[in-house]
């Protein structure tokens, strides 16, 4: 009887157009309300904001087409890929296969969480909306930032070659075009991909050993693989004089690539037409072929994407809020604590049983050391004069300095994340410095060690005596501190809702970002000059400048914690 | 009479007898400056006896003007209508002439200490050389001084001229045997060169200048405010009057190796260091003046460093259309102190966004010619005048002398620099110069090849037999790039206006802080007769739980931004231990707001709120032990297990190990949560969420115990348990203060009410009180909390707030 019931049901017309229906109305609606909030751009509300951000894509646009103009430029002056002055199609398919690889992989995750996990789902579940339309406009709003996001990355990057090699500019339009299908694919094929991973992510959770197990043997298999890396970089690399066999590598790799990834090679002839010799074949019938394959797959994609993502989209989005009750903790009876020690333990436990955050922190500085190994190791095996002596050592201290200051961005959401337990820390009979800095004490311890071992491999590697090295560390330290104090009180005293936001970043983690790049940049630039002055006096002035920025931080977060944070509106 | 009774009281007696005895005894040492001394002694005698006398011939004519059909005519007769006014007119314009007299001096020719290298001089000693040096930037700082105090009502002017000008003039009167040589060279010579008698008339008036403000207030009593004015006068004396050819005739031109642009090496970065310091240092020792002495010293600076820049340039500027000061930055030190002085917007803004970028890119390409040591002259004054030119106007807007900039100045000043634009380029094109490099190959040449043959693009046409060239693209693409990169300044202008508007804000709210800060320590000193020391140590020794339950509001006023509205206003009430009090209002009307007041969540305006005695501002670690908050929505760490939760809160009220064991052994069976503790919260539901918080708030026994809304959300059972509670609590002698909205469980509850309306107090009562006069709580609540009404209740005893 139950069978017959549930099959009636399942052709039957009202249920039927319950399920699947579609209304065009709550669609638009929905994407309306989604876009604007996801793009942040919206000239009734924010005319100046919104202005400013395309502005701020045009610019950004422009910016990385002329650096891959230049790219493209000086490869082709340097002969890299040919004795002539070409560049064969492969480089670019390379590049850009491994930016779709990379924004295909951070789609799937980005699907589920959006999907799945995204905050608002709790109300969209409540409107008066079939399933088939809210899922619909989640993946369409999605969909349509993945074409901003890859337009804004690959059509510079293509655009470059297109300049370098002479193609016709009119090819720009049909990218535009290749690039909005090619997105098509990769979302429905995401959002397939993102029930398993989903189903995995839920597993994970509920055995976090599991989970922990994972990740440590993955980072073991890069750490091992870039350890592997390093240990095939040969002792002495001399390009020039061993250019030959370096250039038939190069073609070999090329030629490999053109082979075993002939489909990612097709799909660039069909993006930007084929390069035979110096001819440009704008429209070849590899266009046709690959054109058809694509639109076979966002139909086919598609389909399954109505049969099975859509039914079971709501019941995955409503069932990651149900929290199964946890195993029993083994948990120590009453204890008591001195407030300093209370403080961090507490914290300590929050960072551990946060993975996104734990694992921005960890991930960056287990990765810094290893990065630096790698660099110093092809440096080490070239044969550099003075000035390349001193751009080692600043390209060394920029990505030390970038690196660590990047992961400051987690540190500036880390109050906001806490919610509303962060907002009564004023009620606690404790002085506010330290119940707010305490927070910092494990990503900077993390951080600290961590570049403290990059420094030593570095002073190793380099043959640096201990001054320098001691002075290298403790000027970095000084500037990740001061950048930490400043990511922390730009956070407590904006403190963003947890709601509010989805997955963008915050406007703190924003300036954040920006100025984890732009203070290494000044500040490597200043430190270049100073190493042409003599090399101890130039670590010296690092660590000189390190005091002065860390100070002038240090005061500036002290008064902010005491008129802003304790103001407490 | 009287007046001259005054005269001749015995400071002036012996001042006039001593400057009497010295001129002569200069006529004996030096014969060929007695002219110069002669000049001196009548100008400062006849002058000084002027000013004084001038008072009494001028008459106090105040609404006796007959009315002019014209606005400005009945202005300025108003205006001059009364003496004082008047007076100043006199001082005034003699301080335009002795201004005068010292730019005609100054123009003529060009110093003798230009010519001296490392201390050698043919006509003065290395001693002699120092003095000199010294005494002539000096005396024309003074004379500044002189100028602008008397064209401002400023008690700080006229210290820094009492206490500045007085002893450089006094000086320079005694040594003016060294100063003159060092502007005139040999003064043993039968001609005296004419700028020494014009030095003497700048002299006298000067002096009789100081002797008039001396003569009005003799006082040497100088306040700390004049006092930090004064170290700053004479910072900026030595600072701001420093000419180019001062490190030569020190340390010479061979030391150094001279950067060559874009070289950036070490004694060029020193240059661009002070570039950054130095406004930084202004910025901060300027600050803390009002708007009108920020702008007197303002102009102070740019007139002196004026000075300092043209120490290469005199006369000879006027003579040929190539030696006018038509770059950009060298008009800039023109332009900036007019602003300063006339407050020319459209002019200053100009000069904001067009000098400027121009000053910063000199800076860093500096342009004078190689081979030079790091000393000379040329390389000195390049660097005062782009040094100055790129941070004067940021500064000056930084201070607030001038707005920040809007779109309508920037649109004034590109048509401005349109204007400047056309000029110059007709000018260069016409006489040959080269004013703002447009007409030449010079930025061109730095760019590269394609720079260049865009340059060799020429326009060339006749006129009045002379041939014109233009290069007509480059140039208008100069003028484009120009305005854009001033456009693109303009936000990098915004940044910085944006943090240190920032930071100066939070600077004024520490003063602010720190003034209550001391105001409530003085007012602890006077209230327990104690130093702080021993107030903090007898502090320590306090055992919390000896003290009695006590709540006190005093006129507490709090308003969120810039609301019109206040959210509470002159709110008082005073609690006592034993009781459950409830705090009931509509929403919005300021509950939540006072609650958070008490417990330190926000600061409030005004008012006060003790705590057991402790004020929750000023002693708020102590005030804040004793409370124990359950806010409306819970605020866990989800992450945490309820027991890790409360071992941390216990940890952060500092209870011992023994009394959370007691306390949690007796309320965890009491809250039904002995199965769940050691769960993580957020497998919680709402109601668990609720009690973990009660727990947390329970745990270190408050003295005050305080639920905002703690029944929302909650079951039945749980209500039960909350209250229970919340009677022992009470029953233990202490305060317990929640607000709710449901009337029903505050009048079985509570044994008083409080109800508040749009901020305001408007009832207090013991629920007791209201059973006996069969008195509906809920029904007075409405009719309390109606927004039009004032209710006449006769048989209600009401307690007033002040109780």
């Amino acid at each position: 009887m139950e069978t017959k019931s549930i099959k009636k049901k399942m052709f039957d017309k009202d249920y039927l157009k319950e399920r699947y229906g579609f209304n065009f109305a709550h669609f638009l609606t929905l994407v309306k309300m989604l876009l604007q909030d996801k793009l942040k751009i919206s000239f009734k509300a924010n005319k100046k904001q919104s202005i400013i951000k395309i502005i701020s894509f045009v610019v950004g646009f422009i910016v990385l087409t002329a650096a891959s103009w230049l790219l493209y430029y000086i490869v082709q002056l340097l002969h890299l890929f040919s004795v002539l002055s070409y560049i064969p199609l492969t480089v670019p398919s390379l590049i850009s296969t491994v930016i779709f690889v990379l924004a295909f992989l951070g789609a799937i995750f980005g699907l589920t969480r959006t999907l799945y996990y995204s905050n608002d789902n709790r109300l969209m579940i409540t409107y008066p909306c079939n399933g088939n339309t809210i899922f619909l406009a989640r993946l369409f709003v999605y969909f349509v930032n993945e074409v901003i996001r890859n337009s804004v990355i690959q059509i510079p990057l293509f655009l470059g070659y297109m300049i370098v090699m002479n193609f016709p500019l009119y090819m720009v339009i049909w990218l535009i075009i290749g690039i909005v299908l090619v997105t098509f694919v990769e979302v429905l094929l995401a959002s397939l991909i993102s029930i398993p991973v989903y189903y995995a992510n839920r597993f994970l959770e509920k055995f976090s050993l599991i989970k922990s197990f994972i990740s440590l043997f993955i980072i073991f298999i890069i750490v091992g693989g870039i350890s592997y890396i390093v240990y095939l970089i040969p002792e002495s690399i001399d390009i020039f004089t061993n250019w030959g066999p370096y250039f038939r590598r190069i073609q070999a790799f090329l030629n490999g690539y053109g082979t075993y990834c002939s489909p990612f090679y097709f799909l660039t002839q069909f993006l930007i037409g084929n390069l035979n010799g110096f001819v440009v074949q704008p429209f070849t019938l590899t266009t046709l072929y690959v054109g058809l394959v694509l639109i076979g797959s966002i139909a086919l994609l598609f389909g399954l994407c109505l049969l099975v993502v859509n039914p079971i989209y709501f019941k995955l989005a409503s069932e990651s809020f149900e929290f199964e009750s946890d195993t029993t903790f083994i948990s120590k009876r009453v204890k008591k604590r001195r407030y300093v020690n209370s403080q961090i333990h507490k914290e300590l436990l929050l960072f551990l049983k946060d993975p996104n955050y734990s694992t921005s922190i960890i991930g960056s500085f287990i990765f810094l050391p290893i990065i630096l190994t790698l660099m110093n190791k092809l440096y080490g095996a070239m044969n550099v004069n003075h000035f390349g002596d001193y751009i080692v050592s600043c390209v060394n201290v920029l990505v030390i300095l970038i690196i660590a200051l990047n992961s400051n961005s987690v540190v500036a959401k880390s109050y906001s994340d806490e919610g509303n337990a962060f907002k009564y820390n004023l009620v606690y009979p404790k002085n506010s410095y330290f119940l707010l800095f305490s927070k910092n004490i494990i990503p900077f311890s993390i951080g600290a060690v961590s570049i403290l071992i990059s420094c030593c491999l570095f002073g190793f590697l380099k043959d640096y005596g201990a001054v320098e090295v001691t002075l290298m560390f403790f000027g970095i330290i000084f500037i990740y501190l001061a950048h930490m104090l400043f990511a922390s009180q730009l956070d407590f005293c904006s403190i963003t809702s947890q709601f509010s936001r989805s997955s963008a970043q915050t406007k703190a983690q924003r300036v954040i970002s920006i100025t984890a790049f732009v203070i290494p940049i000044i500040l490597v630039l200043l430190f270049f000059l100073y190493l042409n002055d003599n090399i101890l006096t130039a670590y010296i002035k690092l660590l000189v400048l390190g005091i002065i920025i860390f100070a002038i931080s240090l005061w500036i977060y002290i008064l902010r914690v005491k008129l802003v944070y304790q103001e407490g509106n | 009479m009287n007046f001259f009774k005054q005269l001749l009281n015995l400071p002036t007696l012996i001042i006039a007898i001593v400057a009497l005895v010295a001129t002569i005894a200069f006529y004996i040492a030096f014969p060929n400056l007695i002219g110069v001394y002669s000049t001196v002694f009548l100008i400062l005698l006849i002058l000084f006896l002027f000013l004084l006398f001038v008072p009494n011939l001028i008459k106090d004519n105040e609404g006796e003007n007959k009315i002019s059909k014209f606005t400005f005519i009945n202005k300025i007769k108003e205006y001059f209508s009364n003496k004082e006014n008047k007076i100043a007119l006199v001082r005034q314009i003699f301080a335009l002439i002795l201004f005068f007299i010292f730019l005609t001096r100054f123009f003529l020719n060009h110093d003798y200490l230009e010519s001296v290298v490392s201390m050698e001089s043919d006509i003065l000693s290395p001693v002699e050389i120092v003095f000199s040096t010294f005494l002539n930037q000096w005396w024309i700082g003074s004379i500044i001084l002189i100028l602008i105090n008397e064209f401002v009502k400023s008690e700080i002017f006229e210290t820094l001229v009492k206490f500045i000008s007085t002893p450089i003039l006094i000086l320079s009167f005694f040594l003016l045997f060294l100063i003159i040589p060092g502007i005139c060279g040999d003064i043993s010579l039968e001609t005296l060169d004419p700028r020494a008698y014009l030095m003497g008339a700048e002299l006298g008036i000067s002096l009789a200048f100081v002797a008039s403000i001396w003569f009005k207030n003799h006082s040497f009593k100088l306040t700390k405010e004049l006092g930090i004015s004064l170290g700053l006068g004479y910072f900026l004396l030595i600072i701001a009057n420093f000419s180019g050819y001062i490190p030569k005739i020190f340390f010479g031109t061979s030391i150094g190796e001279l950067p060559l642009p874009l070289d950036l090496n070490w004694t060029h970065r020193v240059y661009i260091y002070i570039l950054i310091l130095l406004p930084t240092l202004y910025f901060v020792l300027l600050y803390r003046y009002d708007y009108k002495h920020r702008r007197y010293f303002l102009t102070y600076i740019s007139i002196c460093v004026l000075f300092s820049y043209l120490c290469l340039r005199r006369y000879e500027i006027f003579e040929s259309p190539r030696s006018l000061q038509l770059h950009l930055c060298n008009l800039a030190m023109f332009i900036i102190p007019i602003t300063l002085v006339f407050k020319t917007t459209k002019v200053f803004y100009f000069t904001m966004f067009i000098n400027v970028i121009g000053a910063i890119l000199a800076f860093l390409m500096p342009n004078y010619n190689e081979g030079l040591g790091i000393f000379d002259v040329s390389v000195i004054e390049f660097f005062i005048n782009h040094l100055y030119a790129a941070f004067m106007p940021i500064l000056i807007v930084l201070l607030g002398v001038y707005e920040r900039p809007k779109m309508k100045y920037f649109i004034y000043s590109m048509v401005g620099f349109l204007i400047y634009y056309l000029f110059i380029l007709v000018w260069n094109t016409y006489f040959g110069t080269d004013y703002f490099f447009i007409n030449s190959n010079f930025v061109a040449d730095k760019l590269g090849d394609w720079a260049e043959d865009i340059f060799n693009i020429e326009a060339s046409f006749e006129i009045f037999g002379k041939t014109l060239t233009f290069h007509p693209v480059y140039q208008i693409i100069f003028f484009v790039v120009y305005v854009i990169f001033a456009f693109i300044m303009w936000y990098v202008y915004e940044l910085l206006f944006k943090i240190v508007d920032n930071l100066t804000l939070l600077v004024e709210k520490n003063k602010i802080v720190k003034k209550k800060n001391n105001e409530f320590i003085l007012y602890l000193k006077s209230v327990r007769g104690k130093s702080m020391k021993e107030i903090r140590k007898e502090d320590l020794k306090i055992d919390y739980d000896e003290l009695e339950a006590n709540l006190k509001i005093e006129h507490l006023n709090k308003r969120y931004g810039n609301a019109k509205k206040a959210a509470v206003e002159d709110f008082s009430l005073t609690l006592e231990g034993g009781k459950i009090y409830g705090f009931l209002g509509k929403n919005g009307a300021g509950k939540s707001t006072i609650i958070k007041s008490i417990v330190g969540m926000h600061t409030f305006n005004s008012g006060k709120i003790t705590v057991c005695g402790f004020d929750i501002n000023h002693q708020p670690v102590e005030a804040k032990s004793l409370i124990g908050f359950v806010p409306d929505h819970y605020a866990l760490y989800e992450n945490l297990t309820g027991r890790q939760y409360i071992n941390y809160i216990a940890d952060l009220y500092n209870v011992s190990k023994k009394d959370r064991e007691e306390r949690l052994k007796d309320l965890l069976p009491r809250l039904e949560l002995e199965d769940k503790i050691d769960k993580q919260i957020k497998t919680y539901s709402h109601g668990m969420k609720q009690k973990i918080t009660i727990i947390g708030a329970l745990i270190h026994n408050p003295k005050i115990w305080i639920l905002d809304e703690p029944m929302t959300g909650v079951d039945p059972n749980s209500i039960f348990q909350i209250k229970e509670c919340m009677r022992e609590h009470a029953k233990k002698g202490n305060i317990v203060f929640f607000s709710s909205h449901l009337i029903d469980v505050v009048s079985n509850l509570c044994d008083e009410v409080i109800m508040i309306k749009h901020g305001d107090f408007i009832l207090r009562t013991s629920l007791e009180e209201l059973k006996q006069n069969n008195v509906d709580l809920e029904w007075l609540f409405l009719e309390k909390t109606k927004d039009d009404e004032d209710i006449k209740d006769n048989n209600l005893e009401v307690k007033g707030a002040n109780n």
